[in-house]
């Protein structure tokens, strides 16, 4: 059974008390969850993380710099495939676009999904029962992660942004001037 | 001279000087030696009274600024005065437990404007141009991480009004005068700005809002900020923060901040150790 990884933004999934709007009525949940699982065709991407939860650390990497950002932390859900069989929602291999290629293989697309259908999906992530997890990865750690991928030759250094190896540089100092050096080659 | 009078007083003098620039470092030196004068006769206690007003907008930044200096320089004095927590020039920037560091930065900025015969000081404009830059973000989808037009517009702010500016943000973030949108957004920058000479100013103010304030995802906001910023001088503020913390979500996620920056203090005492 697949474990599935969305990117998410946390502070708009998190619902105790200190954050459930008061206008919210009891039963209802609030849009901003739902516009995260921003659909394409009607179709919505994860990743299949398995029970490998080395693969975060890539999927992080990769989307970070596939959004040539490193200013921000890299949130997510994990859920277990089961979920969407309750929710009547389906699956198909869709290779990604990221400049990892074997990771791409791991991508996965929900599909045939209707507003109904992503409403009941962000409704079960919300509830954060058995099998749903929310975490974390701070930029820096994910930059440590980046580092690993040009070690190991899953990433090119050279597709790396400007952006980017500027934090490289301003956090691992000559530790990513070595790796980006060998990564080059 | 009664003390009520003081700070009218102080207004006067800005207001009746527009034309020979109420900028210029005379004029600071002016007020700051006004200010004093009347600190010396005892009177702070109302000083500090009547500070509860003039954390107004229409007020001249260098009023507030300079009664935010006052205060901070003679931290014995703050303990006598509980009522002092209640104004708004109190949650702006005054608060004894960052005194110490924030009397850093502020006597650094007098000294240097003393030294300087060139330096001008900013006036109202940090006021007016921090607001306003602020107001725009509101209609713009911060969520957006390609965003840079806005970065940069922050970044910029900052450049050009140095701690000034990062006072002001700060001033406009506790009062809730900023969409809440925004003060993430802005939060997140003052830690990831590549900006030496506000580089202590900006950590405190992210320290003071992880452990001050009431909303849990400004709290988180200054979070990512210190995790971007990378400072090992932030662990202790950081395990204070986990210690009062409601949220346990919010204490996992300090927690991940906090041991990041456990690591980068043992690599630096590891390099130096090597070195």
């Amino acid at each position: 059974m697949p474990r599935l990884l969305r990117k998410i933004t946390h502070n708009r999934w998190e619902l105790d008390a200190e954050r459930r709007p008061k206008w919210l009525a009891e039963g209802e949940i609030p849009a901003d969850p739902v516009t995260e699982l921003k659909t394409t065709k009607n179709k919505l991407s994860v990743w299949d993380v398995g029970v490998d939860l080395d693969l975060i650390k890539r999927i992080a990497a990769a989307m970070t710099i596939q959004s040539k950002h490193l200013n921000n932390t890299f949130d997510y859900v994990l859920f277990d495939s089961e979920l969407l069989e309750t929710e009547g929602i389906e699956m198909e291999r869709a290779e990604g676009a990221t400049c990892d290629k074997d990771l791409n293989k791991r991508h996965i697309n929900l599909k045939h999904l209707s507003a109904q259908k992503l409403v009941r999906l962000t409704d079960e992530l919300l509830s954060k029962s058995t099998g749903i997890k929310f975490d974390r990865e701070n930029p820096k750690t994910v930059g440590e992660y980046i580092l690993e991928g040009i070690s190991e030759g899953r990433l090119d250094a050279n597709t790396i942004p400007t952006s980017i190896a500027g934090k490289l540089d301003r956090w691992f100092g000559s530790k990513w001037r070595k790796t980006n050096a060998k990564g080059m080659r | 001279m009664s003390s009520g009078a003081t700070i009218p007083l102080i207004e006067e003098h800005v207001s009746c000087n527009p034309d020979s620039n109420a900028t210029d470092s005379e004029t600071w030196k002016s007020l700051r030696d006004l200010l004093s004068h009347y600190a010396e006769k005892s009177q702070r206690h109302s000083l500090t009274q009547q500070s509860a007003d003039i954390g107004a907008p229409h007020v001249n930044f260098q009023v507030r600024f300079l009664l935010c200096y006052e205060l901070l320089c003679k931290p014995e004095k703050l303990e006598q005065h509980s009522d002092i927590h209640t104004t708004k020039v109190v949650r702006t920037v005054v608060d004894p437990s960052g005194v110490a560091e924030s009397c850093t930065f502020l006597e650094g900025y007098i000294q240097a404007t003393e030294n300087s015969t060139t330096q001008q000081l900013p006036g109202n404009d940090v006021m007016r141009d921090v607001r306003r830059v602020l107001e725009r973000l509101a209609y713009l989808d911060l969520y957006d991480e390609s965003d840079d037009e806005s970065t940069e517009t922050i970044q910029n702010l900052i450049y050009l009004y140095g701690n000034f500016g990062i006072c002001e943000i700060h001033y406009l973030i506790v009062n809730n005068e900023v969409a809440p949108e925004v003060a993430e957004f802005v939060l997140r920058i003052l830690g990831d700005i590549d900006h030496a000479e506000t580089h202590d100013y900006r950590r405190w103010v992210l320290e003071q809002v992880l452990l001050r304030c009431s909303s849990p995802d400004l709290r988180d906001s200054a979070n990512i900020g210190l995790a971007l910023m990378d400072d090992p001088k932030s662990i202790e503020s950081l395990q204070s923060a986990i210690d009062k913390e409601s949220s346990p979500f919010l204490r996992e996620l300090l927690g991940k901040t906090l041991g990041q920056l456990e690591n980068t203090k043992n690599a630096s005492i590891a390099k130096e150790d090597y070195t």
